[in-house]
């Protein structure tokens, strides 16, 4: 799978086409494209393509007007919120299952609860949300962050009883940790192994993270280049630094179902790819509790759709036949 | 901000690892192909029986839980046995050095020992009122250390099955047994 990435990638949008036609040509079906954007520039006649070429894309998208245009501006330092906005009918059109990825920071915390209430009612199902952990938190904003969380505690639980396919990341994901599987290492985050990042420049880096600015000086994070291929001993010391025990979580009961796998987010908010933040492990210590307390609750009531999400192997595919039959009998689910 | 190792954690009640992945990515091929194709693929998986694989079948079923009125009356007649009478429904405020004061709601509590109880009923889940902080790990533990040092003494226990009330009286007489080997009561 490629992963078009940026900055904003469809600024590129006509070499995007020449690259899946390339592909295409080439590879015939066998690689799948994926894209991040902003999707201030999507057009219909870019989502008609995609749609030929099954290229679905993740959106940037913080939640409501407020939360959003508190960050995401154009160079006139007008927000963004409603340029997207007016092209969310046809994004959600295009693809029902297209993914809201929202950064949190400090600034932003206390929109977060409305932010993604926000997105659901707007008709998203899936939300990835995550913090900005290079950001500088403080134990104020941990504790805003717990508020916002319980009030979303209330809300998915609420969804789920009345039978609403959601996903929101921070919840659906620390739950699988315990009702399915903890995480292994690469499982998330296999950074310069099965996962890597090329930059404009042909450079080739662990992950999308260690770009930066692509210049000489943060050349020394590149493992290699399309050109020349790896240097083979950067990119093993990158996979087994990202590999190792992140030993202040040796005998934590929490490790393996925690954020302190990603080393990309690491080297970013310390320098080190097997150095965790403080942040992570803050934010970890209190957001656990309450997603057990919240899965507890959902399991003692019986609750099915929680049950078929993460118990049910063939959910995936039993939940996509339902919306296909649902769409199909002219009925709107509740979502 | 810190870094700090959770030792003590409340084990969840929903079940652990049922789930197992499926060989990789054929559901997911399947799905490009149709609907049809990714239903009979994930249905055939489901009847796999690989080595260490989840079941299939219908989801585990819940068990009653026992009701907070039960579990009062259950501890409260093993405390009273050992002549301890507790007020009912009393806030206190808990304090240790390493974590921040809380306020617990405690079922059952004797301001002279202090000695108390608490038991996380289903009605107590459905509050999600941020003074209850007995889902807050680092207060958990710390309640649990304070029995073993200068109190509060409080037992706090999580709802449990009512197939297994002797567990809960277990629960409650093994507390009231290190009491008494503490020199407390």
């Amino acid at each position: 799978m490629i992963t078009l990435f940026g900055g904003e990638p469809l600024l590129e949008y006509k070499l995007i086409k020449e690259i899946v036609e390339y592909s295409k040509h080439n590879n015939g079906s066998q690689v799948d494209f994926r894209i991040s954007t902003n999707g201030t520039l999507l057009t219909r006649e870019m989502l008609d393509f995609f749609q030929s070429n099954r290229i679905y894309f993740t959106l940037s998208l913080d939640g409501n007007r407020q939360q959003h245009d508190s960050l995401r501006k154009f160079p006139n330092d007008r927000g963004s919120f409603d340029t997207i906005d007016a092209k969310l009918d046809d994004i959600l059109a295009f693809n029902r299952y297209t993914m809201a990825v929202s950064v949190v920071t400090p600034e932003t915390v206390d929109m977060v609860a409305d932010g993604v209430k926000s997105l659901f009612k707007r008709g998203f199902r899936y939300v990835l949300q995550t913090l900005d952990y290079s950001a500088p938190w403080k134990d104020d904003s941990i504790k805003s962050l717990k508020k916002q969380y319980l009030q979303l505690v209330e809300y998915y639980y609420k969804s789920l009883t009345d039978g609403k396919k959601i996903y929101y990341s921070p919840f659906d994901e620390r739950i699988k940790t315990w009702a399915q599987k903890p995480y292994g290492k690469g499982d998330l985050c296999d950074i310069a192994n099965t996962q890597l990042a090329i930059a404009p420049s042909g450079r080739i880096y662990p992950c999308v993270q260690f770009i930066g600015e692509d210049n000489e000086e943060e050349s020394v994070n590149s493992i290699g280049d399309v050109y020349n291929g790896f240097d083979i001993d950067k990119r093993k010391y990158f996979i087994e630094k990202n590999y190792s025990d992140r030993e202040p979580c040796n005998g934590c009961v929490l490790n393996g179902r925690c954020a302190n796998y990603c080393g990309c987010v690491n080297w970013r908010a310390t320098g080190e790819i097997d150095r965790i933040p403080p942040i992570i492990c803050e934010h970890e210590r209190m957001l656990m509790p309450i997603v057990d307390r919240l899965a507890n609750k959902l399991w003692k009531r019986n609750n099915s759709l929680f049950k078929r999400k993460f118990y049910d192997k063939s959910f995936p595919v039993s939940s996509y036949i339902e919306d296909c039959l649902i769409m199909k009998g002219g009925v709107k689910d509740g979502n | 901000m810190v870094i700090k190792r959770i030792c003590k954690y409340n084990i969840p009640v929903y079940p652990k690892g049922l789930f197992h992945s499926s060989p990789k990515n054929s559901v997911d091929k399947a799905v490009k192909i149709g609907a049809t194709s990714a239903a009979i693929i994930a249905l055939l998986q489901g009847c796999e029986e690989l080595p260490g694989s989840g079941t299939t079948g219908p989801p585990p079923v819940i068990p009653d839980m026992i009701t907070e009125a039960d579990a009062r009356l259950v501890i409260e007649e093993i405390f009273s046995r050992n002549d301890i009478q507790f007020q009912q429904d009393k806030t206190i405020i808990f304090s240790r050095d390493n974590v921040d004061s809380a306020r617990l709601n405690l079922d059952g509590y004797n301001d002279s020992l202090r000695i108390g109880y608490e038991y996380i009923s289903e009605v107590d889940e459905d509050s999600y009122n941020d003074s209850l902080s007995y889902y807050d790990a680092s207060i958990r533990t710390a309640i649990e250390s304070a029995i073993n040092d200068s109190g509060p003494y409080i037992k706090v226990t999580d709802a449990i099955s009512e197939k297994n009330e002797e567990y809960l009286e277990n629960l409650v007489q093994t507390f009231i047994d290190s009491l008494k080997a503490n020199g407390v009561i």
